[in-house]
């Protein structure tokens, strides 16, 4: 579904990544994992046109991206939880989810449907739904960022750093969630995460990324036996 | 008695006041730029109004319809050509261009009515209804009419339309809109447009009470610099209760104070709110 073959990407005149490949099949969990400042944000990033980027192959289901716009990319199924929640602060739960569904090709009545397999998801949005965005908990807005994704029907989702400055309790929460998403199938999930644990435990395969390339990649289980990376990431 | 004459007459001129400043504070509130040219394109909106007038014996309080299309028509083209260009440029930059502008716009007016002042003259210049013991100025009222009816338009366009809602997002955070789909540059160039054209319509509904001349948005932009800052900038909200709050308290002080010195209290509050609340009564707002 997602293939991306010898991808790079610049900030200003710095290269930030160096030939990057990597693919996501269809309702597959995939995770992303390395080091600070190894490119992992810029992967995903690159995949949504946010930082000027060429590469070999950059296509989803067919389709070129780096012919796209930016804007144009979420229209094709792939919605981009961004660093930092960045939720859209002075507006309620739900105007931030109804913004979410801005690209989708939706009636006003599938919108609504949609607003509701969110709700039932993260039911702590539903009881806020006229709050606002700013006011929430850190879980709470990653939830809403979360939810602001689902809003587009998403066929690959990409989270990047979900757990990031959340409570233990908040994280196992935002995991389940996220194992509820995958179960049903039809959404794939690329995860970028800080803590290699969560990931490898989560995703069926990884990435690892180091200086702007792929050091290793394989099913989750194998790479969290592996010497170096259980060395590195996993603190063992 | 003059003290209720006094606030009515101030809320009536504060609803003109929050018309001709809405426009400059979601300008900035969407693209973070501080339109320095919003009082040429309400002086734009007045001329609209007068050639209106005097042509074709259109009411200014029609015209404002026509003024605020020309505007928005004009805020597109000069976004996209002239504003587009320097957004990604420092604040200095979007400085001098929308000085720029001003200074054009001021002297393109100077060059094609020449420097007099002019007025129309509607039937209804100088009437006023008699409530109770409050008189309502009529061109005053109809203004004020005109304000209601365009907050009221602006607030649900923005909170119950999908373009509106995808406007607020851009104001908080134009990465995550465009994550969303949302095309940032052209809702940049409406917002823009919008500002324009809400500056030509204000001009249009002042023109029966005001004179209109090439330099006369230098009269208007103080007060649009004090109500945006005072309200919080880029806060839409915020902006409508600060051109009331301004309104009343330069209406209340001519009771006091001369006419001449109708602004000495305006700008003591203005110093004084802003020394305890530096963002403003309500503050920056996030989502306009």
């Amino acid at each position: 579904m997602l293939e991306i073959r010898e991808l790079f990407a610049w900030y200003g005149v710095i290269e930030a990544l160096h030939g990057v490949s990597l693919a996501v099949q269809a309702g597959e969990r995939v995770a992303i994992i390395g080091p600070n400042r190894a490119g992992k944000t810029t992967i995903l990033r690159a995949i949504s046109g946010l930082v000027r980027r060429q590469g070999a192959r950059l296509h989803f289901d067919g389709r070129d991206l780096s012919a796209l716009a930016p804007h144009l990319i979420p229209a094709l199924g792939i919605a981009h939880v961004p660093e930092g929640r960045q939720v859209f602060a002075g507006m309620s739960v739900e105007d931030n989810l109804l913004a979410g569904a801005h690209a989708a090709p939706w009636g006003s009545a599938q919108r609504r449907r949609r607003l509701d397999e969110v709700f039932a998801l993260f039911a702590r949005l539903k009881e806020r739904r006229r709050q606002a965005s700013e006011t929430l908990s850190g879980g709470e807005q990653q939830m809403l960022a979360i939810g602001r994704a689902l809003m587009l029907g998403p066929r690959l989702l990409m989270l990047d750093e979900p757990s990031q400055g959340l409570a233990p309790r908040a994280i196992g929460e935002l995991y389940q969630g996220l194992d509820t998403i995958a179960a049903q199938g039809t959404t794939a999930i690329l995860l970028v995460e800080q803590s290699a644990a969560r990931a490898l435990e989560f995703a069926s395969r990884a990435y690892v990324i180091e200086n702007g390339i792929v050091a290793l990649e394989g099913p989750s289980a194998r790479l969290a036996r592996d010497e170096a990376v259980r060395a590195s990431y996993l603190g063992i | 008695m003059a003290l209720l004459q006094a606030l009515v007459n101030g809320v009536l001129v504060g609803g003109v006041y929050a018309l001709v400043s809405v426009g400059l504070t979601l300008v900035f509130g969407v693209m973070e730029i501080v339109n320095f040219a919003q009082g040429e394109f309400l002086m734009l909106g007045m001329y609209i109004a007068y050639l209106g007038f005097v042509g074709f014996h259109l009411d200014p309080l029609v015209s404002a319809l026509l003024a605020f299309g020309l505007l928005f028509g004009l805020g597109m083209a000069i976004e996209a050509g002239l504003v587009r260009p320097v957004l990604k440029g420092s604040q200095l930059g979007h400085i001098f261009l929308t000085v720029g502008l001003s200074v054009a716009l001021q002297n393109g007016a100077l060059a094609l009515f020449g420097g007099d002042f002019r007025a129309v003259q509607t039937p209804y210049q100088v009437s006023a209804l008699a409530l109770g013991p409050v008189r309502l100025s009529v061109p005053y009222l109809l203004a004020f009419g005109w304000a209601g009816a365009v907050s009221a338009a602006l607030h649900l366009f923005l909170t119950r339309t999908g373009f509106g809602r995808a406007m607020r997002a851009v104001a908080a955070n134009s990465t995550a809109a465009t994550l969303c789909g949302v095309n940032v540059a052209r809702v940049r160039m409406v917002a823009f447009a919008l500002g324009c054209g809400l500056a030509g319509l204000a001009g249009a509904v002042i023109l029966p009470y005001a004179y209109v001349f090439p330099t006369v948005g230098f009269q208007y932009i103080v007060i649009m610099f004090t109500v945006v800052v005072l309200g919080g900038l880029g806060n839409v909200n915020g902006a409508i209760a600060a051109a009331l709050l301004v309104g009343v308290v330069q209406s209340v002080s001519t009771l006091f104070f001369p006419t001449v010195l109708e602004n000495l209290l305006v700008f003591t509050l203005f110093v004084l709110v802003l020394s305890i609340r530096p963002a403003g009564l309500l503050g920056r707002a996030h989502a306009l």
